[in-house]
Order: C-alpha cells, then structure tokens, then sequence
C-alpha cells in the first residue's frame, strides 16, 4: 500500500463518521424486504443498537455496511471508505463483522478460528506473528474461551460458537465491530459479560459498537443511542428512554409489553405481556 | 473461572502449540512428506518386473540402466507429478466447494477430457502417428469442458459452490452417456483401446512430455499454494471470509482455473485415476491439521508418494503382468482411511 493511501486515509478518518447511511435504498433482488430513505450515523467511538421485528431490515443494514450488499441509492461510508468498492483486506482492517455462525465441515481448533481474526493483518503465505498470537490470546481471554482453545469448532454449542465468533471478531483490532444480534445463544452471564466487555473497549480503546438487538432491556442498558426500525424505513433514533417507549413498542411490534423503570440501574424495563393479561 | 473469567480481570494466556499450526510443525510436516515422496521413488525406481541391482543401473553400461532409464525413470516422474497434481487440486478444491466429497474429477473437466480422447480413440485413423494427437485432443475437451462447466456454474455473477458441484457431477455424468454411446458404436477393434484408456494409468511417457507436465503441474501446484491462507478463511464461509478480506469471487476462480489446468493435464495423459484426490487430503488432514498452509504442499507431496507407491505396485504385484492403478488406489487408500477415520473419534462434520 503506498504513502498516499495512508494519507489519504487519515485524513478522511479524521472527519468521517465510524459509519453513515445517507439516503440509503435497497432491495433485494427478486423481491422481498427493501430499506428505504435510510438515514443514520454512528460518530467513532460510539455505540448504536438496531432494534425491530423480524424482517425490519436490520441485518441488511449490516451486510450493507459490511460490504456484503450494494446500497440501489444514496450513499454508505464506513471508516471513510465506501464497503461495496473498498479493498477487501483494507476494509477488514477497520471492520470487523459478527453474523451467524455456521459449520466448518473440516476440523479447525478453536485457536485457530480465532487467529484467523489476524487475516487481514497477515501477508500472504506467512504464519501468524507474535503480534498475531499476542491479539488472538487477548482476544480468547476476554471473551473467556481459553478452556474451549483445543476444541473443533464444529463441535461447540451455538453459544460458544457465538462467543468465539466475537473473539475472532475483536483478534480483528477493528475500530468497527457489527454484531447481528450476538446474544442469541447467550446465557445470562455471558450475554451481560459480552455487552460488558464491547462497553469497556468502546471506553479504554474507542472501538465503535453497532449491534442488531432483540433484548430491548439490553438495548437500555448498555447503548446511549438506539434505531428502531419498521418495514424498512428509520421508526425513531436517539436515547433508549425516548426511543424504547410502549407506544413505540405497540407501534413497531405490534405488541402489548409492561414498561417501568429498573429501581437498581435506573434504565428501562421491558416486559413482555402476554395476550390474555392485556383483555 | 469465578472472578477470572470476568473480562476486565481475564489474563491472556499465552497460545499453546499445539493447538494451531506453528513454524517448527511446518517444517517437520513439509520435511515428512517430502522423504516420503523421495522414498516411495527410489522404491519405485529399484522394484518392479524385473528388479534392478543399484551398481549395475549406475556404474555398467547395459540393459539394467537402459530400463532404468528408459522405462523406470520417467514413469515414476510421472506418477509422481499426476499424483502431486490430483492431491493438491483435490486439497484445494474441498474447501472451495465447501465439501469433502470433492474430489478433482468433481468439476467436470475430467468428464470432457475422457469423451474427447474416447472420440479420438474410436475415430482417429489407426495409425502411428494418430495416437500422439489422443492426448492432446483430450486436454482440448478438458478446456472446453471447463469453460463449459465455468459458465454454466455462473449464477447471477457468482460461482456458487453447490451449483458447480452439481454442475460437474451432471456434467460427468452426461459425458460418461456418451462414452457409452461412442464405445457402442465404435469399431469392435477399438473397444479395448476405449476401455483401457478409461481405466486409467501411467504409462512410460517420453521425457519432454514429462518435461510439458511438469511445466504446467508445477506452476499451478504453486499459484494454489498462494491462496492456501484464503482457503482456510473461505472454509468458515463466504460472508465471513470476506469480512475478514477475502476476495471470495476471485479466490474461486483462481482455484477452478488451476485445478482444471492440473487436471486436464493429468487425465489427457493418464486418464481417470480416481480417489487419489480424495483421499490423500484427507488422510494428511487427520494427520497435520486442516490448515491449508501446511495441507497443500503437504498433498502435493504425499500425493506423489502416494501414486508412486500405488503404481508401483500395479507394476510388481502380478509381473509380468499389470494392473490398473485405480484399482490399488482404491485398494490400498480405501482401507486406511477408514482405519484413520476410525482410530481417533471423527469430530464434527468433518465428513
């Protein structure tokens, strides 16, 4: 990569948002969902949470930023490249991505998913450097994998894999991490532990945290700023008090829900209600 | 694991060893497979029909070095390279189409190849100088062939893996129809010609075809070993392996490309040589890991000392007489594995 290129884009991280949606339209081939007028920004060093019911458009605003899908109009700029023209390499170097987690189908430890983080950090045929070796193992003792190291990832449970996944997705050292709902398989202690973790290095090292959620309660938690999405358009954006209110949750969901105040953390809690308690 | 495991107290732990795949495994891995490959050609190079006495070959001038050098040499060279050709196309070619039933015969081009020369076979005029166009018409069908199976497999702009796989088998299958149907016609002189073709085997071959093998496997042996770190990435996914930046689309078409030139080159010379591609990656998986690092250039060689071994057999076993190849690489590799699958516990879907 030549001078230019760093110059280049250090002058664009300077001013540029971790990531911006200006405008945004897409649809997917052949029909089904479609985003439409998307318009969002996440400064660096922030932390936003997605939130919606199924088929909203929260994951393809993921791919979209990811790289994976190309916006039909408007614009998305993340880390002041544009994902759907941007080198590969060099955008994994800034973004790293959390989806859902498949089989392998051939046997790799648990170690090396993990180093496999360091892959656009490392050229071409070489082994990992002590560098490498020494993000991975920060990476595996954060998210609190070192016991499961020798495992083949094939045979872990969703929850591990999951956990492993965000491991790979921090060895990364991205300054941008999307997550599509990474506490899905999690149980209570690591899904408060993940979100612990992903607030304490958006704190120390200003990593920027966008996160597709279903906890809502979560979402109030931990994230200073929430969108919610309805049939592919932005419903609301801004505080969680503001934004996770029962009118906006029978709006968007479609659903009755019991919403007070947690007494201990002063956030909001969402409860679910079911439908014989609401007649 | 109570106040340790919390992320703000979690000490990082230094990687062990054994868990990935380190510089000195490398080494070791690469130097094994590689006296391997050097053993099984001076065991192929000393035993066969007539066993050959080691001061003779190199210090008399006389018929045991005429046959050493005429007839032992270039066909251990030569299984050598198409069994250093089957293993690593078949390495590389399992992560890209994400399925350990692949194997090199599986994108179709082998398919092409074998209709072409069959054609050759059943139609050429008979005489000398004709057969010498066999080979070369049937590295032509498996250029056309690929091309063929390329595009077809080509859906909205991307090569997806379980089409290309059902594409080739179709493919192969479809060609192997009209073999049939070409072998029913042919001329009843011919048949055993057709048939003994697609069986599949070396033959001794003069040195510079050799020579043009080696300058076609060697070559695309390497560029697959280029992508090898992209292979592992490719392994956990096509999203997730672009995200981590790989250029999946390319990667895909680097390694068809290659695969079929290794192919093409392998089956227009020596027809179909099954399971040596299937199973050496395998074998050598169960034993150095699945890292495509060490994997291909690992393949490459065990597949040569692979075929060497197995030809060698099908050269000595029942002397004078011969017996097809892919009959003792079924025979011999099938077994193994099986012994390999079973020996330690098979863990996840690795098959």
């Amino acid at each position: 990569m030549s001078d230019k290129v760093h110059q280049d884009r250090g002058a664009a991280k300077a001013k540029s948002p971790a990531l911006a949606f200006r405008g945004v339209g897409f649809a997917y081939p052949g029909g089904g969902h479609r985003l439409e007028g998307i318009d969002l920004e996440v400064p660096r060093g922030s932390k936003l949470a997605l939130l919606g019911p199924n088929g909203s458009g929260k994951t393809t605003l993921l791919r979209l930023a990811g790289g994976e899908l190309r916006a039909d109009c408007g614009v998305v700029e993340v880390c002041g490249l544009d994902p759907s023209v941007a080198d590969r390499r060099l955008l994994a170097r800034s973004v790293a991505v959390v989806g859902p987690q498949s089989m392998i189908g051939f046997s790799y430890s648990v170690e090396e998913v993990v180093l496999m983080g360091r892959a656009p950090h490392v050229e071409g045929f070489r082994l990992e450097s002590q560098a490498d070796l020494d993000a991975a193992a920060k990476a595996i003792a954060a998210m609190d994998v070192a016991y499961l190291s020798e495992r083949d990832f094939d045979t872990l449970s969703s929850g591990e894999k999951q956990r492993v996944a965000v491991a790979r997705a921090l060895a990364q050292e991205p300054e941008l991490i999307l997550l599509d709902e990474p506490a899905a398989f999690l149980d209570i202690k690591h899904q408060t532990e993940l979100y612990d973790l992903l607030s304490q290095l958006n704190r120390e090292q200003g990593l920027t945290v966008v996160s597709v959620l279903h906890d809502l309660n979560l979402a109030s938690l931990y994230f200073e700023r929430v969108a919610m999405l309805k049939d592919g358009r932005v419903f609301a954006q801004g505080e969680p008090g503001a934004v996770i209110s029962y009118a906006n949750i029978r709006e968007v969901f479609d659903t009755d829900v019991y919403v007070d105040l947690n007494t201990v953390t002063g956030k909001l809690n969402v409860l679910p209600l079911p439908r014989a308690a609401t007649r | 694991m109570m106040s340790e495991s919390t992320p703000q107290s979690a000490a990082a732990r230094p990687l062990q060893r054994r868990n990935r795949l380190t510089p000195g495994f490398m080494a070791a891995g690469l130097a094994a497979t590689a006296v391997a490959a050097l053993l099984a050609m001076l065991f192929g190079l000393m035993a066969g029909s007539v066993s050959l006495d080691p001061y003779r070959v190199f210090f008399e001038q006389g018929t045991e070095r005429l046959i050493w050098l005429h007839l032992r040499l270039p066909r251990v060279l030569l299984a050598a390279l198409v069994g250093a050709a089957l293993a690593v196309s078949g390495a590389a070619l399992q992560p890209t189409l994400r399925n350990p039933l692949a194997s090199p015969e599986i994108i179709g081009v082998s398919g092409g190849a074998a209709l072409a020369a069959v054609l050759a076979l059943a139609f050429l005029p008979a005489s000398g100088s004709a057969w010498y166009l066999v080979p070369l018409l049937a590295f032509a069908g498996a250029g056309i062939s690929s091309v063929l199976v390329y595009r077809l497999a080509h859906v909205r702009g991307r090569l997806e893996p379980y089409t290309q796989v059902l594409i080739g088998v179709i493919f192969n299958t479809f060609a192997a129809a009209l073999i049939l149907l070409v072998h029913a016609l042919a001329d009843l002189s011919r048949s055993h010609s057709i048939v003994f073709w697609l069986m599949g085997g070396v033959a001794v071959e003069p040195y510079p075809v050799i020579g043009l093998v080696a300058a076609l496997v060697l070559p695309a042996s390497l560029l697959l070993m280029r992508e090898a770190h992209s292979l592992n990435l490719i392994s956990l996914g096509d999203e997730t392996a672009r995200n981590l930046g790989v250029d999946t689309e390319g990667l895909r078409r680097r390694v068809f490309a290659s695969s079929s030139l290794l192919v093409g080159a392998v089956v227009s010379l020596c027809g179909i040589i099954t399971f040596a591609g299937l199973i050496v990656p395998h074998v050598l998986r169960k034993m150095l890991g699945s890292d495509n690092r060490l994997l291909l250039p690992a393949s490459f060689f065990g597949g040569a000392a692979f075929l060497v071994l197995c030809d060698t057999l099908a050269r000595w076993l029942a002397a004078p007489a011969e017996l097809p190849v892919g009959a003792i690489t079924s025979l011999t590799g099938g077994p193994f594995f099986i012994y390999l699958l079973r020996r330690r516990p098979w863990h996840g879907g690795d098959l």
